[in-house]
């Protein structure tokens, strides 16, 4: 419950990691078991929130490496965790999270890099895994891994640029294939694939920055589409966005710092979605990387572009509640 | 791990609920023996109806378990969704392929059955919508062309009675635009049934606010008049009733941003040469200074019953600065008579009096109203 005696007006910088750290202890409840499917990202996510924090040794080093390990299949992809079918959305919290812990070396590179190389279609856009859905997500996670690894050549990059382009929607957005509408999401995925190819002056930046910067509303936060609600995630992916195209200052950053701030849980730590709600790690990360990027003393720098934060699991922003 | 809009007061209440822990720890027991069993089956490659069964017990509680699905797959390929195969002693192999026709639809429609309760209860869920598409895709892979449309049509209905419960959910309009590239064949297109869609979504109850509908509205519009073999005079029929849809209802909710934006589409797309997803890109330049007079007159006329709306405040800056652009193609002597003379130091004084209204009006933007100032004003 709200408690008088904690402000919100600060970052609890201690209580987050506490919280961040207190995560995998949890095996008593349904809620552990029921995220299994992403437990990799949620690594991922609580891993870059800590070093933004400052604390990037709160978890174990080794266990991390070993955990991440035991994730890859012989394919070369990796599932969310032991006994979970390779994916690209957990392949590419592998592969930042073994950047991060400045482990590549730690795994059999050429086979991630030919599995990923292997899920670029004939248009350019890349599946998520041997099922086939495709998706501009799964796009710009490949070009992030295979960037990470120093192996874009592995790949079709003018390609995969030309499907980018095709997203394009007259607002300036991008959308999750071309024909569909645009979502914060979504551009941010276009937004960074173009970015790490070189290309961002293909797009109208005024145009894609009027429509960002409406994101914001009156009680500071960003909302993912038009007439939407706010959500702390989108900080995220709607800041970054703009950080690549040099509009940071189209909105207001003062109210969003505010309200970041407001969704924290002043008493055990972590950041939610909106203010009073339960927090949960997925919106922690994003909630600490967009006060990052709005130049939150005390922060370390997070970079727009790949972040080491930079997963595209805005899947469970929109996805089913799973608590 | 992401929970979207749980309060902290109902969970903490929750919390405190013995009953509700042991239930909890009860359901947790349940969970964890489903989830050894399908581990065990699916190391052992076991592809039988018991298996398929441990599957819809773990998506029912889990249908986030991606894993779960890929395996209801394997299953569902290695035993029932069999291409068909006659047999090699001579029977009549047109009556059993419509034995084979018959069943295996049977079990298409099983399979869509299951999915229909979980994607009500998790409209969201990327998994359900992704095995729901394959599950048609398997009826086109298996049964004749006239029999596997059947199943696509049916799933129009059911997108649409989806949408109409959620008339944003982007997985929604995904899907739909998916289930109709299916249907559609080179001789059949569907783009006048999906335009009348979207004009019936636009302009029922709450409509007019749908950001997704009039999306929908903007990618099929090129398309329609191509196949329309629409000339340019109906095109810019077509122009005219569009902008006139819009005026109804930007008077009605000026601040109401997905008019606005699609409003600035139809706007700037026909107003500057060569854009591809013009309504009428023939018009001659004078006829599109014209237009683009007229939408500006309106929305100064518009800006008295409602000063204080940034949108219309923001449309006629940017507005006035397309104007000016345009106004330096050439223009053939004979059309320069249409257009008035138009005073630049009172345009100038407009532009910033409006500029600073925004500034004002919508102070968290300030960046970007500075930014537009200095697109627009031509010295300060």
């Amino acid at each position: 419950m709200a408690d008088s005696s904690v402000s919100n007006d600060i970052l609890h910088v201690e209580k987050h990691v506490a919280y961040i750290r207190s995560l995998d202890t949890r095996r008593d409840s349904l809620e552990y078991w029921l995220t299994e499917h992403l437990r990799l990202s949620g690594v991922y996510w609580g891993l870059t929130a800590l070093c933004l924090l400052g604390h990037p040794d709160a978890l174990p080093r080794d266990d991390t490496i070993a955990f991440v390990k035991s994730c890859q299949h012989p394919c070369g992809g990796f599932g969310a965790h032991p006994g979970h079918d390779p994916h690209l959305l957990y392949t590419v919290s592998a592969i930042q999270i073994l950047a991060i812990e400045d482990a590549l070396d730690a795994i059999d590179q050429d086979a991630v890099v030919s599995w990923i190389s292997g899920l670029q279609q004939e248009d350019g856009v890349f599946a998520g895994d041997e099922w086939g859905e495709t998706d501009t997500r799964f796009l710009y996670g490949a070009m992030n891994c295979l960037s990470l690894l120093g192996r874009l050549d592995a790949i079709n990059v003018p390609k995969a640029v030309e499907y980018v382009m095709r997203c394009q929607n007259h607002d300036g957005g991008f959308g999750m294939a071309p024909g569909a509408e645009s979502h914060s999401g979504q551009i941010f995925t276009c937004v960074g694939a173009l970015a790490i190819a070189g290309d961002l002056e293909r797009l109208d930046k005024d145009l894609l920055g009027d429509w960002l910067c409406e994101r914001q509303l009156p009680n500071g936060g960003l909302n993912g589409r038009p007439e939407k609600l706010e959500d702390v995630c989108y900080s995220w992916w709607v800041l970054s966005s703009m950080a690549m195209i040099g509009k940071l200052d189209w909105i207001d950053k003062d109210s969003l710092v505010k309200f970041i701030l407001r969704c924290q849980d002043e008493e055990k730590g972590g950041i939610a979605d909106r203010p009073g709600d339960m927090p949960d790690v997925f919106h922690t990360v994003f909630g600490v990387a967009g006060l990052s990027l709005l130049g939150y003393e005390g922060l370390e720098e997070v970079d727009p572009v790949y972040s080491h934060l930079s997963s595209l699991d805005f899947q469970i922003a929109e996805s089913c509640n799973v608590a | 791990m992401a929970s979207h809009g749980v309060t902290r007061s109902s969970y903490a209440a929750q919390s405190k609920d013995v009953a509700a822990r042991e239930r909890e720890l009860k359901k947790l027991t349940e969970y964890h023996e489903l989830t050894a069993e399908f581990q065990r089956k699916r190391t052992e490659k076991e592809y039988t109806k018991e298996a398929l069964d441990v599957t819809a017990k773990v998506l029912k509680i889990n249908p986030e378990f991606y894993t779960v699905w890929n395996y209801r797959r394997e299953i569902l390929l290695h035993t029932t969704l069999l291409p068909f195969s006659p047999s090699p002693d001579g029977v009549d192999e047109t009556a059993a392929y419509g034995g084979y026709e018959a069943s295996t639809a049977g079990l298409l429609k099983q399979e869509l059955a299951f999915l229909f309760p979980l994607l009500s209860s998790y409209p969201k869920c990327y998994w359900i919508w992704n095995h729901r598409l394959w599950a048609l895709h398997q009826a086109t892979r298996l049964l004749s062309p006239p029999f596997a449309e059947k199943f696509w049509r049916a799933e129009l209905d059911l997108v649409g009675l989806m949408l109409s419960r959620d008339m944003r959910n982007f997985h929604g309009w995904m899907y739909r635009r998916f289930v109709v590239a299916n249907i559609e064949q080179p001789e059949k297109s569907l783009v006048e049934e999906e335009f009348a869609y979207t004009s019936g979504m636009v302009r029922g109850v709450g409509g007019m606010t749908n950001y997704s509908a009039w999306h929908q509205r903007s990618v099929l519009i090129p398309r329609l008049l191509e196949e329309r073999g629409s000339g340019e005079q109906e095109r810019m029929d077509f122009l005219e009733d569009e902008l006139e849809l819009l005026k109804r209802a930007m008077s009605t909710d000026p601040d109401d941003q997905s008019l606005w934006f699609y409003h600035r589409w139809l706007v700037y797309a026909n107003a500057l040469p060569g854009d591809r997803t013009a309504i009428a890109p023939d018009m001659p330049v004078v006829t599109r200074i014209l237009l683009l007079v007229d939408q500006i007159e309106w929305l100064k006329e518009l800006l008295e019953s409602h000063s204080s709306c940034k949108y219309i405040l923001k449309a006629l800056v940017s507005y006035v600065g397309l104007y000016r652009t345009l106004k330096q193609e050439p223009i053939p002597d004979e059309d320069r008579e249409d257009l008035d003379e138009v005073d630049e130091n009172q345009e100038q004084a407009l532009l910033k009096e409006w500029l600073d209204t925004l500034v004002r009006l919508d102070p968290m933007r300030r960046g970007r109203y500075m930014a537009l100032r200095k697109s627009v004003l031509i010295q300060e």
